[in-house]
């Protein structure tokens, strides 16, 4: 022991190694047995009690180390108490403080550090250390220990009550680092709550307030994390912390209102706002004015948002606190007192309501209205009189839509503080709004402004407002005003040609649909459905010419059909309606159609978004009625035109079945795969005849590559289902590989697009789910993709063949591919063999779209296929450098398939490995921009802009290529420099500005603003909007004029 | 707090940053030609903000579209603006703003002429000569600190007015 404490206290600087490797022997050795502690104590006496300081000061040192570190349980009172005695004694050691107060606050975690102990440390350091002349660290450890003392004894820390309060004030004084002045905020707050503080409150004050407003900005690497805002709150909490502030801190917080700083007014009244509940209204009371009035020029001259914001909310704040406790009313309540000037004032400016402070004075009305119930009844009861008359007595309608526009507020105070309808309520059932005094005058205004026949829709639309404003609040308007206004809504939506009365009654209708679907059922639903046409005539433009398109109106049931019982309501209603189309449409005229069903799968999305539960009731009904109407048409004897056969009703329907699909367990999926198997591959569709009683005349065989092309086409169907199928949902198939290379046999054969797709998603679809355990792994890679390559390259077989070959081949390398099984990244280099094949090279290239893409609607994450983690990294890894080297290694005319390849997965690569593996890249993608293809150089452009904003340093570093490049993009048209090329080119060159430096864009700042001018007079207006912005962009770039 | 000239001015509805113009087909038709009409001219200038108030001119009725000319063919343009008080003493430098923004975002074939609207404003007749006088305006945007305000009204005025979306029944299914 001896030796290892004087191989540390001798080492010098050099061997400052040695000496932390003695000292952790010591700690280790006397960690594990604290009876070595009194030998280690004994071991360092000549050392503590050296002539040098120095020395003294490194073996008070590791004491405090070994102190911090050892385990304190075995450690007993006695010996406690001795240290504590020993380190209190040695504070007069100045030398020795710092370690010293670090060896305390050790001691004070023990649990044998008792309440005397504690008394008689703080004594010490109160009678001996002089806090503010050491440097920060000892200072931390004043204020750590403090804390420590605190919140273990305070009751003993209470008999020196006075001389603690007192001796922590002048610790504090004069503190200035950041750090402990973040933990001298809790401290005073700590204090504040645990001491009696009556005789030094006046102290605690000055010196906590003399920090405000808080100015400090944190240095740029600051490694300590400090921002002003913590600062800002430590110190806000402890001015908050106790009413005894309140005479001191108001005059100061009001004097700094009227500062210039936008900064120190926002904190005084988020301070203010943060005191007034603890400070208490008689505190408030002799300041009422002054507070308003220095509020008041916030909110009327307000310099931003964020700042009137706050304003409003201070002044609410006092407005609550200052209702608090009161009982009686009259002239000497001091919320009224308060809230009278503030009155005068708001009307004052609601004299001209259409001018500019009119719409402040409405929120401060607001403000005060939401604070409680007395003051909302006070203001109510002052003002909406006067503001009533007013609106009678003037006829301009700018006046007219201002003054509701101050009722607005009005409401909507009303309803955060009274409570919302159709919501469950936290707010007190006894009080009621005030404004129920006025319903029936609310009502007739604002119906009366929603009829008004004038030009003015401002004026309509607040009409609108106010009766949605009224409904929302609790227990206000009655059933039948309900349904009034909700009538209101429907006319509008139905007749008025104003888009912005529309969409807001719609979204009305929208928001009530949710709160109270009974009377959206029972009015809006039945009139919107009535006027959808029923057959042809209905749609011809002489009858149409009155009404609103199908469309439009299709589109707000969508926004109010959400609600379960309200989209129970829909189904049956647009079922009805597909079915009486269906018999007089032909395919061809299918937009209608179209629309109607869209409208069940909009509603569906939206209802999954929100989660809810009532899918399996669809799955059951919805889905197979629309199959069976889809499917029957196919059967009959003659091949005749039906609506339901046009693909892209298929489309919708097999969009409808996913939804639902994917929002099912697992065993109603199986029973569902195992009906739909029934109906696709047995061709039994007896369960779709009972439904409608048709007769079918020819069998259903979609999955044959000769049946009719309708029949074909419903393979869309029966993709979509298996797609939509989760892991563990059974497929009842007995052998899956035989199945799968049937499908694969049928998709090639098959002339029919739609089915070959199809049957293609569903190959993949199997593929990448249903290989667990690789239990058809070696049928994929010895099998399937052998064969299906040597399709391709077939050079005697027909190209049609070869091409459905590819496509299904892009297909199960996309399914591999996200399993990141290694079949996929070989499929993927033998896809790069087929570029140099003639017109089949471009569909490989594109199917690297396919590839790494996101699908919108198989093999993704909603419908359950299996992605593995970073499948598109690796997936970039593996085909960066083959695509490079088959770049380089190909002839010109192959090269054009690299680059789109290279572009497709460019533009599907995360931006964070898209970054650093770019720079060998570049002068590749600067090459893309040659060729004379729009996509290729639009999403080539498109990655130099990502470029631009993410990696500006390495943009910088090719401008003096690209620019040029860019510029001639944007300036020439020509059927490779299509509109989407040039607004490309001008927005890549847009973003510059923002995020390269200056004097890397200077050289070509005249020639960018000089050239572009020939963008300026583009044909395209879109174009022209881009150049526009553009060249703003460069023009302010430092502020001068180039050109102008 | 220094005294706004125009301390409580009225304010007009403005459509919130969009642009008044419908979308058509033809916008994405690579061959149709879109002259460049009054709307285009108002939707550049619309949202300059107003050298006293946070507020965009649309907002204060200083610029509106019909008192704006165009003729694409002849190459000229009329643009008339309304000063929010007859003696405002910014009306020199609403001017020059629209003039700084039209000479940035329009071609240099159009000749432009701007003027306050008649009988809005006492010295008519002076601003009208200070905001055509080509010298003038260039002497004017000589002073750095001249331009710095006028690119301060400008900065707002960049978005150029997004084309509202007309209603086209739900979405497509995809």
């Amino acid at each position: 022991m001896d030796r290892l404490i004087s191989t540390y206290i001798l080492a010098q600087n050099d061997s400052q190694e040695q000496a932390d490797a003695a000292i952790q022997d010591i700690v280790k050795d006397v960690g594990t047995n604290p009876t070595k502690l009194l030998l280690l104590v004994r071991g360092l006496g000549e050392y503590l009690t050296s002539e040098e300081a120095f020395v003294r000061s490194k073996a008070t040192a590791l004491l405090s180390t070994t102190l911090a570190t050892l385990d304190q349980s075995k450690v007993n009172a006695s010996a406690v108490n001795v240290l504590v005695e020993f380190y209190c004694d040695r504070l007069t050691d100045q030398a020795c403080v710092p370690e010293l107060l670090r060896g305390l606050l050790a001691l004070s975690k023990f649990d044998k550090f008792t309440g005397v102990d504690c008394v008689k440390a703080v004594k010490a350091i109160l009678a001996l250390v002089n806090v503010q002349t050491y440097q920060q660290t000892a200072r931390h450890f004043v204020f750590l220990f403090f804390e420590s003392a605190i919140s273990r004894h305070a009751q003993s820390l209470r008999s020196i009550s006075s001389d603690f309060v007192f001796g922590f004030v002048q610790c504090l004084d004069g503190e200035k680092d950041p750090r402990n002045l973040l933990l001298g905020f809790t401290l005073i707050k700590k204090i504040i709550q645990e001491f009696d503080i009556a005789q030094h409150v006046e102290d605690l004050f000055e010196v906590t307030f003399c920090y405000f407003p808080i100015t400090f900005r944190p240095p740029p690497d600051d490694p300590y994390g400090i921002t002003s805002e913590h600062l800002k709150i430590g110190l806000r909490d402890c001015l908050s912390a106790t009413p005894y502030f309140a005479k001191f801190a108001l005059p100061l917080l009001l004097e700094k209102l009227s500062s210039s700083s936008g900064s120190a007014k926002k904190d005084s009244m988020e301070t203010i706002a943060a005191c007034v509940p603890v400070y208490g209204s008689s505190s408030l009371l002799p300041h009422a004015d002054e507070l308003w009035s220095g509020l008041k020029n916030e909110i009327f001259h307000a310099t931003g948002d964020e700042l009137e914001q706050v304003a409003l909310n201070t002044l609410q704040v006092i407005t609550t606190e200052l209702s608090m406790g009161v009982s009686v009313g009259g002239s000497n309540d001091p919320v009224e007192k308060f809230l009278r000037p503030i009155i005068a004032d708001c009307m004052a400016q609601l004299e001209q309501p259409e001018l500019k402070l009119a719409k402040p004075s409405g929120k401060i009305l607001k403000a005060g209205a939401m604070a409680s119930d007395p003051a909302c009844t006070f203001i109510t009861l002052t003002t909406v009189p006067t503001l009533l008359s007013k609106y009678n007595s003037s006829d301009q309608s700018t006046r007219k839509k201002a003054l509701l526009d101050v009722l607005l507020d009005f409401f909507e105070a009303s309803r955060v503080l009274y409570g919302a309808a159709g919501q469950p309520t936290e707010h007190d059932t006894d009080f009621i709004t005030p404004l129920l005094t006025f319903k029936d005058r609310f009502f007739e205004i604002f119906t009366n402004a929603i009829m008004s026949s004038n030009e003015y829709s401002a004026l309509r639309l607040a009409g609108v407002k106010g009766l949605h404003g009224m409904i929302l609040l609790r227990e206000f308007l009655s059933q039948t005003e309900i349904s009034y206004a909700v009538q209101y809504f429907v006319r509008i939506v139905l007749e008025d040609p104003d888009t912005e009365l529309q969409e807001t009654s719609l979204s009305s209708l929208a928001s009530l649909a949710l709160i109270m679907p009974d009377v959206v059922r029972s009015i809006a639903l039945p009139a919107f459905l009535e006027t959808l046409p029923t057959s042809q005539s209905d749609m011809d433009v002489d009858t149409v010419v009155q009404k609103k398109s199908p469309e439009y109106i299709l589109n707000a049931i969508t926004k109010i059909g959400e609600e379960p019982s309200l989209f129970a309501e829909v189904v049956p209603q647009i079922l009805e309606k597909i079915g009486l189309v269906s018999q007089e449409f032909s395919s061809t005229n299918a937009t209608y159609p179209i629309s109607l069903l869209t409208t069940l799968l909009v509603l569906l999305r939206a209802k999954a978004s929100q989660g809810h539960t009532d899918f399996p009731q669809y799955l059951n009904q919805l889905v197979p009625h629309l199959i069976g109407m889809s499917v029957l048409p196919t059967v009959g004897a003659d091949d005749a035109d039906h609506i339901m056969k046009n693909p892209e009703i298929l489309e919708v329907v097999a969009g409808i079945t996913r939804i639902i699909m994917i929002h099912v367990d697992t065993s109603a999926q199986s029973e569902f795969v195992k009906a739909i198997f029934n109906i696709f591959v047995t061709g039994d569709i007896s369960v779709l005849n009972a439904n409608t009683g048709a007769a079918h005349q020819i069998p259903f065989t979609p999955l044959r590559s000769d049946a009719r092309t309708s029949q074909q086409n419903a393979c869309v169907l029966f993709a979509t289902v298996i797609d939509g199928c989760r892991q563990q949902t059974i497929l009842p198939v007995d052998n899956l590989q035989q199945f799968t290379g049937t499908l694969v046999e049928i998709a090639v054969k098959t002339p029919n697009t739609m089915q070959r797709t199809a049957l293609s998603k569903t190959v993949a679809t199997i593929l990448n789910k249903y290989n667990k355990g690789n239990a058809l792994q070696e049928f994929i890679s010895n099998t399937l993709v052998p064969e299906l390559y040597s399709r391709i390259r077939q050079e005697q077989a027909s190209l049609d063949e070869r091409e459905a070959a590819l496509t299904m081949y892009i297909w199960i390398t996309k399914a591999m591919v996200l399993s990141t099984n290694q079949v996929g990244y070989d499929m993927a280099r033998e896809l790069m063999n087929v570029f140099s094949v003639p017109r089949l090279g471009k569909i490989a290239a594109d199917g690297f779209n396919l590839v790494i893409g996101e699908q919108q609607d198989v093999l993704t994450k909603e419908t359950f296929a299996i992605m593995r983690l970073l499948y598109k990294q690796r997936f970039f890894n593996y085909c960066i450098p083959v695509l490079v080297k088959g770049f380089e290694s190909s002839a010109d005319e192959v090269r054009h398939n690299f680059l789109i390849a290279l572009s497709h997965v460019l533009r599907n690569i995360p931006k964070q490995v898209l970054l650093t593996e770019l720079p060998p890249l570049l002068p590749m993608l600067v090459h893309s921009l040659s060729f004379p293809d729009p996509d290729l150089r639009s999403s080539t452009i498109e990655t130099f802009q990502i470029i631009t904003k993410d990696a500006p340093s390495l943009m910088a570093e090719h401008l003096s290529t690209l620019t040029p490049l860019l510029i001639a993009l944007a300036c020439t048209s020509g059927p490779a420099n299509t509109m989407k090329v040039r607004m490309a080119a001008l927005k890549c060159l847009a973003a510059q500005p923002k995020s390269l430096p200056f004097t890397a864009l200077r050289p070509y700042k005249t020639q960018v603003l000089k050239e572009l001018e020939k963008s300026l007079d583009d044909r395209k207006r879109l174009v022209r909007r881009e150049a526009v912005e553009c060249r703003s962009q460069w023009f302010t770039l430092n502020g001068s004029i180039a050109s102008a | 707090m220094t005294t706004l000239i125009n301390q409580n001015p009225v304010i007009y509805e403005a459509s919130a940053g969009n642009s008044t113009r419908e979308w058509r087909e033809d916008d994405e038709n690579e061959d149709a030609v879109d002259v460049i009409d009054a709307q285009e001219i108002f939707d550049l200038i619309r949202s300059i903000s107003d050298p006293e108030h946070p507020l965009s001119l649309e907002q204060l009725n200083v610029t509106q579209r019909d008192h704006i000319t165009v003729s694409d063919e002849d190459d000229t343009i009329l643009v008339e603006f309304t000063p929010t008080i007859p003696h405002c003493s910014m009306a020199t430098l609403i001017g020059l703003c629209i003039r700084v923004r039209l000479l940035r975002c329009l071609p240099s074939r159009f000749k432009v002429d701007i003027a306050v609207r008649k009988g809005t404003h006492q010295s008519e007749h002076a601003v009208n000569k200070q905001l055509n006088d080509k010298e003038r305006v260039a002497a004017a945007l000589e002073n750095s600190h001249l331009l710095e305000v006028v690119n301060q009204c400008l900065a707002t005025a960049t978005s150029g007015g997004v084309v509202a979306n007309i209603v086209r029944g739900p979405a497509p299914a995809n």
